[in-house]
């Protein structure tokens, strides 16, 4: 009754897994590209004076960060055409990966302005001063002094955010989508059920190598980018 | 529009999923501590094969998503255990009949292999001075660890425990795709009860909201209590 474990299954299966990679990715990195700007708009009210934008900022993120990926995604599945349709948009006809590009986005939004206000707030204030006071003005000391400091104190966080995204769109399978989870479901519910074991350690192995990758790639970016740059 | 005394109505049943999902997410952290704590500490000291082994494990688990490891340790644990049980002679034959027990063993997997990364920075943050001039004061090992090493990397491990234990929590809205009947899995049935969807999510969201609060307010007081011991 007990099957030996089948490698060569488990690299055939490979590439019928693989048929589901730009799914995974275009999710994750649409999502990734519009969570950086929100991150953005995030830690600009985060970082002003005035209390009303910061308090709402602040506390999008506690409540962001206090919910599961699934709660969000399938209150946003069921809520939002409701909520739209209220203001007579109609967005049936919407894929379900929409749905995930929005609760992804809303999400590393979240994760990023932390890290920006994090890596902000790290760069000594005496260097926007110094800035100033040699004549540049407000944007100038900004986007040639704090900003790159703050960039590299940022980077190996950014790639942690990237890694956690590209992880977590595999929650978007609990919708139905076919994303890489949801080939290796496929694939395993196809055959005769005993493959199940080969058919996730495949599908484990090709995340942990994504995660691999992007984690090279983002310490070889970051010890490139500072590479010049006397420490702070 | 929004059906309020269904959500009221609802909540005892969605709250009747707390004590499952705290009782994985205690357990998980409880157990995971001692883990963790040795493979950190294998690491450090760098132990030849053991912490080659570990630092796998621990890649291995922060590079795949949960739901994957969810499903890829559901189906194998079983066949794994009954072999190690056959070769000690026990004989049992387990199958996936209590998917809260192995909800339990993966999430303690899981945690491990976070905390330990956790546990890791934090104990080299401490100076290494610290347990020489315990050694040298004539403590053991075990008690320059223990009274001295220990408390100082705690101070600084909390923050991040933090997280873990909301992550945990976050995470264990996924344990339903086996069968546990948490939170998400009590709101699933709620909805499907009355289709009343986004009532039901709606409540599960805070329903979690409450708890990361909870959590939070808990470790603020702990890291209140621990301040005396912070590195200066």
């Amino acid at each position: 009754m007990e099957q030996g474990f089948d490698l060569s299954y488990m690299v055939e299966v490979i590439p019928k897994l693989m048929k589901a990679f730009p799914l995974t990715i275009k999710l994750a990195f649409i999502s990734l590209a519009f969570g950086f700007l929100l991150g953005l708009v995030l830690v600009i009210f985060r970082l002003r004076k005035g209390k009303v934008l910061r308090g709402l900022a602040g506390a999008y993120i506690r409540v962001i960060r206090s919910t599961p990926t699934i709660v969000l995604l399938f209150l946003l599945f069921y809520g939002l055409p409701v909520l739209l349709s209220l203001v007579g948009l109609d967005i049936s006809g919407w894929d379900k990966v929409s749905f995930g590009i929005i609760c992804y986005t809303m999400f590393s939004g979240a994760y990023f302005s932390e890290t920006m206000r994090a890596a902000y707030e790290s760069v000594p204030k005496g260097q926007y001063e110094a800035g100033v006071s040699v004549g540049l003005s407000e944007f100038q000391a900004l986007t040639r002094i704090v900003i790159p400091q703050a960039f590299a104190v940022a980077l190996p966080n950014f790639g942690n955010t990237i890694i956690q995204i590209l992880k977590d769109t595999s929650v978007i399978f609990t919708l139905g989508v076919v994303d890489l989870l949801g080939q290796a479901k496929l694939i395993s519910t196809n055959g005769y059920g005993i493959k199940k074991i080969e058919v996730f350690i495949a599908v484990s192995l090709i995340y942990w190598v994504i995660s691999l990758v992007i984690e090279k790639l983002s310490d070889f970016l970051e010890k490139h980018y500072t590479k010049n740059r006397a420490a702070t | 529009m929004l059906d309020f005394v269904f959500a009221w109505e609802s909540l005892p049943q969605i709250l009747r999923g707390v004590p499952v999902t705290l009782l994985i997410t205690a357990t998980s952290m409880i157990v995971a501590m001692p883990i963790s704590f040795l493979i950190a500490l294998a690491r450090i000291n760098r132990v030849p094969v053991v912490s080659q082994v570990f630092a796998v494990y621990v890649s291995f688990i922060r590079g795949t998503p949960l739901l994957v490891q969810i499903y890829l340790l559901y189906f194998s644990l079983p066949r794994m255990l009954n072999a190690f049980f056959a070769s000690i002679g026990f004989g049992i034959s387990l199958s996936g009949e209590n998917p809260l027990g192995y909800a339990i063993l993966i999430f303690i997997l899981n945690t491990s292999g976070y905390l330990a990364e956790t546990f890791r920075s934090a104990i080299q943050s401490v100076p290494s001075g610290q347990m020489e001039a315990a050694l040298s004061a004539g403590l053991t090992t075990f008690q320059g660890y223990y009274r001295v090493v220990i408390p100082q990397a705690l101070v600084v491990a909390l923050p991040s425990m933090c997280n873990t234990v909301q992550s945990i929590l976050k995470g264990t809205s996924l344990a339903f795709v086996i069968g546990v009947v948490e939170i998400m899995a009590e709101g699933k049935l709620a909805a499907a009860y009355e289709t009343r969807y986004i009532e039901a999510y709606l409540v599960v969201f805070v329903v979690y909201l409450m708890v990361c609060l909870c959590i939070e307010k808990m470790f603020s007081v702990l890291e209140n209590h621990f301040k005396r011991y912070k590195v200066l």
